[in-house]
């Protein structure tokens, strides 16, 4: 399950700017050359990406590199036990956020 | 049952600690010397800020997204669990969203843990001795905006956070 965390931070990021860029999903996904349904399924984090459509996502979504959907670095499987969260209540897509940034911090 | 009191103590002691004698207190200094690693990434807009120990570590993130001034309150809230609340971050990260929203301004609403966090962030950010010191007898007028902005500045915090710690004096 691990490896699926880097899906879903990105599909988080290509939601938020798709969002930004006040696009639809069947936008998008005819740029890329995926169906909507592909796309729906990319940006909840349940599909795993090719690395074409990671390149052709930064164009279409506008940005730069890809470095503005994905981190520079990630570490796999690093402190695998499940991160419990208190406090206010978080959704989903918060949640996989914080526990990329609980997972990294200490180590930057 | 919350403990307002002994959270303003705790902060005042920090202030005395590290000598501070005039705004803006330098929250991140503070933190750090307390052995806290402080990082900012960008968040959600709804998230404000987190506590957790890693490895024996204490460790706040804070939004990067948010406004400066409603950092420094996040970092000093966080600060407090960490502070205040160390017990419970043994077993699980804290998480806050915006601190100073209306629900936890209400006296009744939220529970206690969070209004020692904003307890101890109003004092540690705005301590009554360099309050007293910058309106040098003079009273805050709240209802003057510019006076009141102007303050806010001078301490690096929001108008709201300001406003709100003048009228729980």
């Amino acid at each position: 399950m691990m490896d699926m965390e880097i899906y879903r931070l990105l599909g988080l990021a290509v939601a938020a700017r798709r969002a930004e860029l006040g696009l639809t999903q069947a936008e998008v996904a005819a740029q890329i050359g995926l169906t909507r349904a592909s796309l729906a399924n990319i940006e909840t984090g349940r599909q795993k990406v090719m690395l074409h459509h990671v390149y052709r996502l930064v164009t279409a979504l506008k940005r730069e590199s890809i470095l503005d959907l994905l981190p520079a670095s990630f570490a796999f499987g690093e402190s695998a036990e499940p991160v419990t969260f208190a406090g206010s209540a978080v959704s989903e897509s918060q949640k996989a956020q914080l526990e990329h940034f609980v997972r990294l911090a200490g180590n930057r | 049952m919350d403990n307002i009191a002994h959270a303003r103590a705790q902060a005042l002691q920090l202030i005395e600690q590290h000598g501070i004698k005039t705004a803006p207190v330098p929250i991140e200094r503070i933190a750090r010397a307390l052995g806290v690693k402080v990082q900012y990434a960008p968040f959600d807009g709804e998230l404000s800020g987190m506590a957790f120990i890693k490895d024996g570590v204490p460790i706040i993130g804070v939004n990067s997204l948010h406004h400066p001034n409603r950092q420094r309150f996040t970092l000093a809230h966080e600060l407090a669990h960490i502070q205040l609340h160390r017990d419970q971050l043994e077993n699980a990260v804290h998480v806050d969203k915006g601190s100073l929203r209306r629900d936890l301004l209400s006296a009744a609403g939220t529970d206690s843990t969070e209004r020692e966090a904003n307890a101890f962030a109003a004092e540690l950010l705005m301590p009554p001795a360099l309050l007293a010191a910058a309106l040098d007898g003079r009273t805050l007028d709240l209802e003057n905006e510019e006076l009141v902005a102007g303050f806010a500045k001078r301490f690096r915090v929001s108008t709201m956070a300001l406003q709100h710690r003048l009228q729980n004096e």
